[in-house]
């Protein structure tokens, strides 16, 4: 039933595209391309016991033209055929007193490369408000039940289903579907005068059960009530489990591999192919094809085709990661990285930008990696301060509250938060272990990682 | 416009609501980058849309819609119902929009010589590309410029089952630059920044202007490839006004939301009037911080059409007030403070801060440099992040190594942790001068709702054992 919804959605959009494009080529536009969007989404919240729930679907066209060698580009809320028009003059507006952009040739042609959607799971187009509901409840109640001292939750329950669809003057006619759960829950346990915090999440193409999030996220927050002080400053061997790694891992790679970043001298990646740039254990794959990845599409938001690139192969840094823009400037073809922010990526002109990242698992589990570790640290759940690494030169520094002692391959005991610091890029080449423990996260696949010489204080 | 709001709460109400709020945001953005003079990006958007907060059966549902026709909004009331049925039945809590001051107020607009609406996007990209080559001009071994720009103006609409009936417009201006350095593999950055609601001609002054911009982004930049690393460790510290706006905002504002503190997250549940830090600690929230000497976000008018007020939440030291939406404040039997606040009709308003910014004290800069004797004299913000124990992680933009007084060398990496509640307790002293800022870039984030603009400042502080985290 929700499939067929999809379907004559994308159609509905497919046309729309189209029409929006020779709209603009007859307003003088020398090439043109419209990109339109769609997403529904059901979003229930729960803070302790206090319930927020919303639904709606965000939609909206964006343009991109060519007029006199200069491209512009304009958007605007919603799909009716006047608006397309106003956005069509907006966007010319805007070439008109645009610069020209020496590296900017023209907009892409289309590649031929097999591709598809990933998994769309019937379930997930069926989920009601209601059933988005009861699995909110159930997630805080099962949290709630592990432990007398969870005080306290933010849980959410998220259902999105997306379509967009892009047409250009080259010959472009595509679109992409996609629909995923998404659940998690924050946890505060308090004790005494301490106060902790835990989290856990799901995210997934195929329906999922959240009873057990509630009780990891409790277990977490419980478990670190017995925190000491580090009380000192070192330079040690760091433990990451998958979920506190992900983030900084995607973005330092999203930045560095980016390839006009690299042209425009702002990537530690630049002038580095072929060069070693992690130990031979890393080998690192961006996998827009990837089934169950969450920002897996047919094709980009160019129209072109994703595909599976391998970044570092065993330590060496094989490509950097290209839309139509970036790859023009080296003669090469995109690779199927042109992404627009969603929900509302008609807003948005594309962007290079990592789809799902696939770091090669290893041979050994979390606890079998901490049973090697001499002396360090543990590092679990999230860590916060990904967001203001300095991704362009590699320098980080990030506190990590739900941090453990290890010592002669024993995890110790939980300490108060500490500070993580060091240079993300030199400790890839410092890359001592990778786990076999691959978990799915909204950036792709990540296994639980060993990283020498970061400095931790607390 | 009006008209279709008040067909939405009518339609809301004859399907059974209790009560219901209807908004509308019309807003236009642009926004510009350029890599060195190259414009790359130029960014140009209208958004317009309705959204509907219907309260059913201790329940709410929040449903919008960007097609703004009658039979759409027609739809979205009946969406926003369902969804508070469905709600009214499995919450814990019952949510009531209680009771809250009527406005009525049309096409409120802050007074600007040059509006943005009325300059072609070529004058903006001018103002850019003047702080790009201020910055080549004066920069040492650059690697690269990033200019940008971005605007939003627009109008806000909103009414409600009580009569409020309420339209503003909001306006904001931005001005940025980045400019990195490279000698060998380091690379060290320097930025500049200057945004909030006001008019273009703050540019024309030559404090604010593109040219001092890209002077002070390439001169920190050329001072980092000299730079030390933080030794790591608590310091004394000399926090300048942004950087504790950051705190004032991040760390210990969040604290204050009637949402955190009703679900028990908050460390300062059941704390009002306690003391919680130094007499040298005040802290302050309010909506239109006075745009001729200040430059916060100016919004008179809260999302659920409350007019914004002065909020002092940290007095001297002592917990003074929570920040309230309706029904935070019905649920805690208080009143509404005019914080409540959607990033855009995709989301319905949640607790969110204004202008949040430490009270001045009374030194000179001066002075407080001699209070601060040896320690590190932090700078500008790269952002921030808090979590709900109060333990937070900074990073000011750059700094110096202080000693007697004096200022000695740069620091690299300046990254600020600690708890709040300890920092508040470790407030010395403040200085006499107060700055906001608010800006297009950035924003506040919660909820899944980012980018929201929010005003930040303070004066300088001087702050004792503080630590600092950093590469040995």
């Amino acid at each position: 039933m929700m499939a067929k919804t999809l379907d004559s959605t994308q159609d509905e959009l497919t046309t729309l595209a189209e029409l929006g494009m020779k709209k603009a080529l007859s307003a003088g536009a020398e090439e043109a391309e419209t990109f339109v969007s769609w997403m529904d989404t059901i979003s229930i919240n729960i803070k302790k016991n206090i319930i927020e729930a919303r639904r709606g679907s965000p939609a909206g066209v964006g343009v991109r033209v060519v007029w006199n060698g200069k491209v512009g580009f304009a958007a605007q809320s919603g799909t009716d055929k006047a608006g397309i028009e106003r956005v069509v003059e907006e966007a010319l507006a805007v070439a008109k007193i645009r610069p020209p952009d020496p590296d900017f040739e023209q907009l892409p042609d289309p590649i031929s490369r097999p591709s598809k959607d990933g998994i769309i799971h019937d379930a997930i187009l069926e989920f009601s408000e209601k059933d988005a509901l009861e699995a909110v409840n159930n997630l805080a109640q099962t949290a709630f039940a592990q432990d007398k001292r969870i005080r306290s939750l933010f849980g959410a329950v998220e259902v999105h289903k997306g379509v967009q669809a892009v047409a250009n003057s080259r010959g472009i006619s595509d679109s992409g579907r996609s629909a995923f759960i998404d659940g998690g829950v924050y946890c505060v346990a308090v004790e005494a005068q301490k106060q902790k915090t835990g989290s856990e999440q799901i995210v997934s193409r195929k329906l999922k059960d959240f009873s057990q999030v509630g009780e990891r996220a409790a277990e977490r927050a419980i478990k670190m009530l017995e925190a000491k002080p580090l009380g000192r400053s070192m330079k040690t061997t760091t433990v990451w489990e998958n979920v506190s790694i992900a983030h900084l891992l995607r973005g330092m790679l999203n930045t560095a591999s980016n390839a006009q970043n690299v042209q425009e001298g702002k990537s530690f990646f630049r002038g580095k192919i072929n060069e070693k740039v992690a130990t031979d254990k890393v080998t690192i794959v961006d996998d827009g094809q990837l089934p169950e990845g969450i920002f897996t599409m047919k094709v980009d938001a160019e129209g072109i085709p994703t595909q599976t690139t391998t970044v570092i192969d065993k330590g060496i840094l094989k490509t950097h990661l290209y839309d139509s823009y970036a790859a023009q400037r080296e003669d090469k073809e995109s690779s199927g990285n042109a992404k627009r922010e969603w929900p509302e990526p008609f807003l948005t002109t594309p962007s290079v930008s990592t789809t799902n990242l696939l770091v090669k698992p290893g041979s050994k589990n979390l606890q079998e990696m901490i049973g090697e570790v001499e002396e360090g640290i543990l590092i679990t759940d999230m860590v916060m301060g990904v967001g203001h690494a300095n991704t362009i030169t590699g320098e980080f520094s990030v506190v990590a509250p739900s941090a453990f002692q290890v010592e002669q391959g024993e995890i110790l005991h939980p300490l108060e938060p500490v500070t993580v610091a060091g240079n993300f890029f030199q400790a890839l080449k410092r890359v001592v272990r990778i786990g076999s423990d691959t978990r799915l996260l909204t950036v792709g696949k990540i296994p639980s990682m060993i990283l020498g010489g970061l400095t931790v204080s607390g | 416009m009006f008209d279709l709001l008040k067909h939405g709460v009518k339609k809301g109400e004859e399907l059974g609501g209790e009560f219901v709020e209807a908004r509308f945001d019309d807003l236009m953005v642009r926004e510009l980058r350029a890599e060195k003079r190259v414009v790359k990006d130029i960014k140009s958007f209208r958004r317009r849309g309705i959204g509907v907060n219907l309260y059913y059966g201790g329940a709410t549902g929040y449903s919008f819609t960007v097609d703004l026709s009658r039979q759409a909004v027609t739809k979205t009331v009946a969406r926003a119902m369902k969804i508070a049925e469905a709600s009214s039945g499995a919450a814990g809590i019952e949510v009531e929009p209680g009771e809250a001051p009527t406005s009525k107020s049309k096409k409120l607009e802050l007074r600007v010589k040059k509006h943005p609406r009325d300059f072609q996007l070529g004058f903006k990209k001018d103002l850019m590309l003047r702080a790009v080559d201020s910055a080549q001009e004066q920069g040492q071994k650059i690697s690269s410029i990033t200019g940008r720009y971005g605007e939003f103006y627009g109008e806000k609409l909103f009414l409600n089952s009580a009569g409020t009936r309420v339209s503003w417009h909001p306006l904001v201006v931005d001005l940025r630059l980045r400019v990195v350095s490279k000698e060998g593999d380091l690379l060290v950055d320097g930025a500049d920044a200057f945004g909030g609601s006001f008019g273009l001609e703050v540019f024309d002054s030559r404090e604010h202007s593109p040219e001092a911009m890209g002077q002070n982004a390439a001169q920190w930049a050329a001072e980092k490839l000299e730079a030390k690393a933080v030794p790591p460790g608590k310091h004394r510290a000399l926090c300048e006004n942004r950087l504790v706006g950051v705190l004032a905002h991040e760390s210990f504002g969040h604290l204050t939301e009637g949402d955190f503190v009703m679900a028990g997250m908050s460390p300062l549940v059941g704390k009002l009037g306690k003391r919680l830090g130094s007499e040298h600690a005040t802290i302050i929230d309010e909506g239109t911080p006075d745009p001729e000497k200040y430059h916060g976000f100016w919004m008179p008018f809260d999302d659920q059409g409350v007019k914004t007020t002065e909020i002092m939440i940290l007095n001297k030291g002592r917990l003074s007030k929570y920040l309230h939406s309706r029904e935070t404040a019905t649920l805690m039997r208080s009143q509404t403070t005019g914080n409540a606040r959607a990033v855009n009709y995709n989301f319905p308003p949640i607790v969110r801060m204004r202008n949040t910014y430490f009270a001045p004290g009374e030194l000179s800069v001066e002075e407080a440099l001699e209070e601060l004797d040896t320690g590190i004299y932090a700078i500008g913000t790269a952002g921030g992040q808090a979590s709900a124990d109060g333990t937070f992680m900074f990073k000011a933009r750059r700094g110096y190594y202080v000693e007697e007084g004096e200022k000695k060398h740069t620091l690299r990496e300046v990254t600020l942790t600690g708890n709040i509640l300890t920092f508040l307790k470790n407030v010395e002293g403040g200085t006499s001068e107060l700055m906001i800022r608010s800006g297009y870039f950035g924003g506040c984030g919660k909820g899944g709702q980012h980018p929201l603009p929010v005003g930040l400042g303070g004066p300088h502080l001087v702050v004792s054992e503080v630590q600092f985290g950093g590469e040995k």
